[in-house]
């Protein structure tokens, strides 16, 4: 296969430039929507004299997942559609570059997007504040650990809904939440029973030192795992789903 | 330019396709014909990748199009029945999709745009089902695409706009170019389409240049009942009758499309055999 048939720059800036512009409307109506609320609480929390912790980081953290999540969930619906999977399906662009293009404008794109925006509306709401009511909560600083660490937990539940948005045809994101918390449920099951039947023993003949020195090791070596490997293999799975995909199967 | 090999093709248990093969050459305007659910979107589908054969191979200009690769994508251009146009304007939607083709030719886009009436500047969602249909043949021959699918395009285009789609088509046609016209308005492709492409039954029953039927079929108006020998088709009609009959070597009517597509579903294998015979004695 010839590389320029998997990834030109020039068609991915394309597809990206599409992409952006096409969904410009309805990002700019559901920021103005998210802008417009946050200033509005803020003002509240400043004229009352309420302490608002933290208000722009949960503001971002929130933003961040649902919004984000839900664009994510619908970002392949085009697809699944009976009259305008030809359309996506048939541009001239490979399937690594329409992956490509959505994963891009879903995870960076879009934490950065929210990032820059929740500094603008934090300035805008604060300054508003102080000049209405001379009391003002603390500005929105992107250049934290926790909010970083904030988009990396993004990023990793994002590669699911992403796989969600590629495998559902219809209701992308409440399929994808049951999938999710049918998944919880079953693992929560298995753990439990497996404590039970396993590992009992194991501490009754053990000093609970150790089995908790091992214990916590084990969960380290899982919390790596679950940081590092979740959205490399869901984003690979989307990708090949995308390769797979033809119209008899929109709706 | 395109080449299908013992495909087939089926939707869960509903075979469509078995053991189909057809061989289609650039430079020409195919007409393909077939009643309801014989296929036709389908195989267009197919050839363009969007569906994927079970089995057998296909090959549209070199490539295979299951693998949907750009190179391809640029060089094909299917108008469907049924889609929807994104809320763009016009000229929004050129700007937007037209560097995906880079043999995309503005001007051409810009007279044919003039040809139909269309502004530039009207939205694609308030044109009428027909000036949908205008602008994306416009665009689709603006692209330069060499493979140009049409699925039932004189679908809701009005009296007017069928002649003017006849002309536009048959001036986009070109030596490297391959067009083909999936329709059941045949009378709306007279002096369009040839040659003739017929499936049934999920196999291609004809395969023909014009002048091949001419030369193989006769075709002819009588007032009274034809005689009931050499008879393949007959179809009464408010003057008489038309009968279809094997041609010998006189000169025949107008091929009549309707009566040669009615004729050949209704003999599929005695008529396959006259072209079969015929060619054979042309190789000897």
């Amino acid at each position: 296969m010839k590389l320029r048939n998997v990834l030109s720059p020039l068609r991915l800036l394309n597809l990206v430039k599409k992409d952006i512009y096409e969904n410009t409307v309805k990002t700019a109506i559901g920021s103005g929507a998210a802008a417009g609320i946050i200033i509005i609480f803020s003002a509240y929390t400043a004229y009352t004299g309420i302490p608002a912790y933290q208000l722009y980081n949960k503001f971002f953290a929130f933003l961040l997942f649902t919004a984000g999540l839900i664009i994510t969930s619908g970002s392949f619906r085009e697809m699944h559609l009976k009259n305008k999977a030809q359309y996506y399906l048939l541009l001239p662009a490979s399937h690594f570059e329409k992956f490509l293009s959505r994963l891009l404008l879903t995870t960076i794109g879009f934490s950065l997007f929210t990032l820059f925006g929740t500094v603008v509306v934090s300035y805008i709401s604060e300054g508003l504040n102080t000049l209405l009511f001379n009391r003002h909560n603390p500005i929105f600083n992107p250049f934290t650990s926790q909010v970083w660490l904030t988009i990396a937990r993004y990023t990793v539940l994002q590669s699911i809904f992403f796989l969600g948005a590629v495998y559902f045809r219809k209701n992308n994101f409440i399929k994808t939440v049951n999938v999710l918390l049918l998944t919880a449920f079953i693992l929560s099951v298995i753990a439990m029973l497996l404590f039970r039947h396993l590992f009992v023993s194991i501490i009754q003949n053990y000093q609970f030192s150790m089995v908790y020195a091992n214990g916590m090791s084990f969960l380290r070596i899982v919390n790596i795992f679950l940081w590092i490997v979740p959205a490399p293999l869901f984003w690979t799975i989307a990708y090949f789903r995308i390769t797979e995909a033809e119209v008899k199967n929109a709706v | 330019m395109i080449h299908i090999s013992h495909m087939d093709f089926s939707y869960k248990k509903n075979h469509l396709f078995k053991d189909l093969s057809l061989k289609l050459s650039p430079g020409t305007i195919y007409g393909l014909l077939g009643r309801n659910g014989a296929g036709k979107t389908t195989l267009l589908k197919i050839i363009s990748g969007l569906l994927f054969p079970e089995n057998g191979t296909v090959t549209t200009a070199g490539y295979i199009p299951a693998k949907r690769e750009p190179e391809f994508l640029q060089d094909i251009f299917f108008l469907p029945e049924e889609y929807t146009l994104p809320g763009q304007k016009i000229i929004e939607y050129k700007n937007l999709i037209s560097p995906f083709y880079p043999a995309f030719d503005e001007r051409k886009f810009r007279e044919l745009l003039d040809e139909f009436s269309l502004p530039l500047d009207r939205k694609l969602t308030t044109l009428s089902y027909g000036q949908k249909k205008k602008f994306l043949i416009s665009f689709g021959i603006a692209s330069g695409s060499r493979i140009f699918l049409l699925d039932e395009p004189t679908n809701g285009l009005d009296i007017p706009s069928k002649t003017q789609f006849r002309r536009v088509i048959a001036s986009a046609g070109s030596d490297d170019r391959i067009i083909i016209i999936s329709t059941h308005q045949v009378r709306d492709m007279e002096n369009l389409i040839d040659p003739i492409v017929i499936i049934e039954n999920g196999k291609v029953v004809m395969n023909e240049s014009l002048e091949s039927i001419e030369n193989t079929l006769s075709v002819r108006k009588t007032a009274g009942e034809p005689e009931s020998t050499g008879i393949l088709y007959t179809e009464k009609t408010l003057n008489g009758y038309i009968t279809v009959t094997e041609s010998k070597n006189e000169p025949s009517g107008d091929m009549d499309l309707e009566i040669l597509f009615n004729a050949v579903l209704a003999r599929p294998d005695k008529i396959t055999s006259l072209f079969n015979r015929r060619k054979s004695h042309e190789t000897a």
